[in-house]
């Protein structure tokens, strides 16, 4: 392969998927999209911390590398440009590395740039660059150390898988089955990364102890079911066509099924999977199409109608991503209901909301959340939870009063989501209690959100 | 047979001038909405008292453009007209799988006395009426697919089939499973099969997703039950028993189908395993609930019809190297008459059972009061099977009907619905009502029969509700004064 040759096709490439990919953060106006990304904005202000005072109300800081990169680029940028730049910068690595990686396993210029262009329009890979969050530097990294492993490289290759667990342990499933994966394509057991991933793997267990979890439930991770980050349906159909046209190839693709069967199981359980999936799938559906086109044993009429209604399904589902991450919480209404209650507060007082709103309360509010999305390491998870759910549905006033003093809470805040199914359906339970009680006032009111303050 | 039946049809449907689901009317809307202006209702400011509509606008101009052409009164013709499309698809469809097309006319006759299809086809203007027969001559395309001549109908049917309604993921479903069945016997498929389904299952996806779009993103997996309000869901898929099968699609259909896709799913015939994968997915979907109980047995019903001429012709040639062999014609005949005696005689019935569920003379007097005597901005409470014809006959807003697809708050509504009519509590009927801004409320003769009581527990405060129109023995309309 001629590097330097190739160069000229990536570079408008490379062009090309950053136009795409920002177009979210062009409309959008000013705020961060996404939840956790609220935190790493946070923590960024001072990565090395060994308590955090805000989530759970202070609890141990588990660290994460993640927020060190947005401190490093921010000090240049400011914080919030950078929690905006790094994962676009970070996807436009990715392209360059995937498109060698197509390039090095003898793949033509033409699919690899379809490959690529397909990608960068799937809704998970807009989220990806748009979300500020770990997943894109893990996929990064997984990317280079995979390609490091092609060029024969070991050092590089374990050089760049170690770091994968500290950005969190959930990553360490994804490391060892992407290296069994390179086991059985290979024939040879890359000892020296599996040890070292396990050894490095071994720190944050023993730090912090084994990963937990609220409720284990499977997700269905497609997009047009409404999951933002999900796998794209369209895209899916193309790759089980793509699949199709592997048929008589018998086992030589062996570990490319077991990649994309794993990583589909993989996208079945975590938030993650689905946008690491995207990355061997989308090539494997334009080698579907390019099979596809090339027998001529079926009508051409049905082969450009596909092409068309394939393209035409992308495209759509690229540009409802695009407006569903420009319309992406928090809203202007949530931002500015945050803005009211760091104003009100003054001091860092406990505020409880469901855990989806905790890096918000912590981040823009500047006040303790009871509770938040990282629950990793998290003082007394399970009980905190069942207390929670506890004050949520009680309509017994002492019983909630037990609650709220035992967690300190001052503020309640209930968003719109909250109210239809997420946590009530009707006035029930607290909500019933706000409206029966003194003990509760209504500070902010608005299409989305309600604040209580408790009189306790 | 067909004409005959049609015939019948038109003399039921004609008793009345109404129609007999709910659903009709708002159809209806759309339809006098496309005669008048060209362009479908996208949002309706009667329904839900303001809402989007979805949905692909397919099916809304086929009915506009009857109504304007033919007058309105043909839409009552038009589900006759599609019903009788049914024998003929069948006896194409069932003459792929047998030699002697007298058995295809077997499964044909059987098509037209389909019992449940009398009941939720007739006096009603829902597209299941033509969904039936499309889906029948899509299989019968798509098996023949490889000759190019029928490429050309293949796409037709494909186009109207994939943007008439929803239902047609069952199609896609019974492809896919027919593929797998394919798979598994080891049958060897034409690429034009295979670049069919692949066809229909992108245009399928890419045409429901652009019309369903933000059901589809803000609904998730919940789109799959419709966004059905929970107290209807329970009752709206109810459990499938074989009696109830065997009653509404026949006796011998059900047996002489079994019997005839034992006897060919062994031969490895594609044409079979097709419609055993229509079977299978349409079973399946049942067992999960996933689609209507009679929607599900109609379409059931029609796959084993098909089926069942396969059933016939290995039955009449076993008789053929029998002692019995003489009473061939005989037994022939005795058979035609088992199918046509009692299921037509059934068909008759549960069709006219069907026709006199539409609204009477007298109930549409009372929505005509309404539509005249009250002011336009009025919302009117009714059940949630009445939302339609409130909108409909009085031009006034409803709380809820049976459109339940991209209404946000469906499960607060029906809550709110069920305990104005049901509530003894004054107190709990008036937050309901004041949340939804009723001005006056509809209690027909069905809901007090649903109800089971003739007056709401709460009316005898006269000055909260008074009682400003009755009927005897018919409905009632209250005003809510407070």
């Amino acid at each position: 392969m001629k590097w330097l040759a190739e160069l000229k096709l990536l570079i408008p490439l490379v062009v090309i998927v950053g136009l795409v990919i920002m177009i979210p953060q062009v409309f959008r106006e000013d705020s961060i999209i996404g939840e956790k990304s609220y935190y790493y904005l946070r923590i960024a202000e001072d990565p090395l911390i060994s308590e955090d005072p805000l989530s759970f109300g202070g609890r141990r800081h588990v660290f994460n590398p993640y927020p060190i990169i947005i401190t490093f680029v921010g000090s240049i940028l400011g914080l919030e440009l950078a929690s905006k730049i790094v994962p676009l910068i970070v996807c436009l690595m990715i392209v360059v590395i995937f498109y060698f990686i197509l390039r090095f396993h003898g793949i033509t210029k033409t699919i690899s740039v379809l490959s690529i262009l397909l990608l960068a329009g799937t809704p998970s890979f807009l989220y990806l660059a748009n979300v500020s969050d770990t997943h894109s530097v893990v996929l990064l990294l997984i990317l280079l150390a995979y390609f490091s492993q092609q060029l024969k490289n070991t050092f590089f290759s374990t050089f760049f898988l170690l770091p994968i667990p500290l950005f969190g342990i959930n990553y360490l499933v994804i490391v060892l089955f992407l290296l069994m994966v390179l086991w059985i394509h290979s024939k040879k057991i890359p000892s020296i990364q599996m040890v070292g991933v396990a050894c490095v793997g071994l720190i944050p267990l023993i730090r912090y102890g084994l990963p937990v979890s609220l409720s284990s439930h499977v997700l269905f991770p497609f997009f047009e079911f409404g999951v933002i980050n999900g796998v794209s349906l369209f895209v899916l159909f193309l790759t089980i066509v793509g699949f199709h046209s592997f048929q008589n190839t018998k086992y030589q693709y062996a570990s490319v099924y077991a990649l994309v069967i794993g990583l589909f199981v993989l996208s079945l359980f975590t938030e993650w999977g689905a946008s690491f999936l995207m990355i061997p799938a989308s090539p494997i559906a334009i080698l579907g199409l390019q099979h596809m086109f090339n027998d001529e044993r079926g009508y051409r009429f049905f082969r450009n109608a596909i092409l068309i209604l394939a393209a035409a399904g992308v495209v759509l589902s690229s540009v409802l991503a695009v407006g569903q991450l420009v319309d992406a919480e928090p809203s202007k209404d949530v931002f500015s209901s945050l803005e009211f209650l760091r104003g009100e507060s003054k001091t860092e007082s406990v505020v409880l909301s469901h855990p989806d709103n905790g890096f918000w309360i912590s981040a823009i509010s500047r006040n303790k959340n009871v509770i938040d999305e990282h629950y990793y390491n998290s003082p007394n998870l399970k009980e905190r939870w069942y207390d929670i759910q506890t004050l949520f549905h009680t309509t017994d006033i002492d019983e909630a009063e037990k609650v709220i003093r035992k967690y300190n809470i001052k503020y309640f805040y209930i968003d719109k989501d909250m109210k239809s199914g997420q946590v009530w359906d009707g006035k029930t339970g607290l909500l019933f209690l706000f409206g029966a009680s003194n003990k509760f006032n209504i500070i902010y009111e608005s299409e989305e959100v309600e604040i209580w303050k408790s009189l306790f | 047979m067909g004409v005959l039946a049609a015939g019948i049809q038109l003399y039921l449907v004609f008793r009345t001038d109404t129609f007999s689901s709910d659903g009709s009317y708002f159809l209806l809307r759309q339809a006098e909405h496309i005669s008048e202006t060209g362009l479908p209702l996208r949002y309706d400011e009667l329904s839900h008292s303001g809402r989007t509509i979805f949905g692909s606008p397919l099916y809304w101009y086929l009915l506009g453009f009857f109504g304007f052409v033919f007058g309105l009164v043909s839409l009552k013709v038009l589900p006759i007209l599609f019903v009788f499309l049914i024998p003929l698809t069948t006896y194409l469809a069932a003459g792929l799988l047998v030699k002697d097309k007298k058995y295809a006319c077997i499964a044909a006759i059987s098509s037209v006395w389909l019992p449940i299809m009398w009941r939720e086809i007739l006096n009603k203007l829902e597209s299941f009426a033509l969904f039936i027969p499309l889906s029948i001559i899509f299989f019968y395309l798509f098996l023949k697919i490889d000759n190019k001549l029928y490429l050309a109908p293949f796409l037709v049917v494909s186009f109207f089939i994939g943007a008439l309604n929803p239902l047609v993921f069952v199609i896609v479903i019974t492809l896919i499973m027919w593929h797998i069945l394919i798979y598994v016997e080891q049958i060897k498929l034409t690429a034009v099969k295979k670049e069919a389904t692949l066809f229909l299952g992108l245009f399928v996806l890419l045409f429901q997703f652009f019309f369903y779009k933000e059901v589809f993103l803000n609904n998730g997996m919940g789109v799959v039950y419709q966004n059905i309000p929970t107290g209807v869901l329970q009752n709206y898929f109810s459990d499938l028993s074989f009696l109830e099968l065997a009653g509404n699609i026949g006796v011998l259909s059900i047996i002489f189908g079994i019997y005839g896709l034992f006897r060919s799913i062994t031969k490895k015939n594609e044409v079979v395993l097709l419609y055993a994968a229509f079977a299978l997915s349409l079973l399946l979907l049942l067992i999960f609930k996933l689609i209507p109980l009679n929607i599900g047995i109609v379409l059931l019903g029609v796959s084993f019809i098909i089926v069942s001429s396969v059933g016939y012709e290995r039955f009449f040639n076993y008789l053929s190297i029998t002692k019995v062999a003489r009473f061939s014609k005989t037994i022939f005949v005795i058979m035609l008459l088992l199918i046509i005696l009692p299921m037509g005689l059934q068909s008759i019935n549960v069709g006219a059972e069907a026709v006199d569920k539409a609204p009477t003379p007298i109930e549409i007097e009372l929505l005509s009061f309404i539509r005249a005597e009250t002011p336009v901005s009025s919302v009117i409470l009714g059940g949630i099977n009445e939302g339609h014809l409130i909108n409909y006959y009085t031009q006034r807003k409803n709380v809820i009907d049976t459109n339940f697809i991209g209404s946000g708050d469906i499960n607060d509504r029906y809550n709110a619905v069920e305990e104005v009519y049901t509530t003894e509590s004054e107190v709990f009927a008036l937050k309901n009502l004041e949340k939804y801004s009723v001005d006056y409320i509809y209690l027909s003769k069905d809901m007090q029969e649903d109800i089971g009581k003739e007056t709401l527990s709460y009316s005898i405060n006269e000055e909260c509700f008074p009682l400003i129109f009755q009927q005897l023995d018919g409905g009632k309309l209250y005003e809510v004064a407070c």
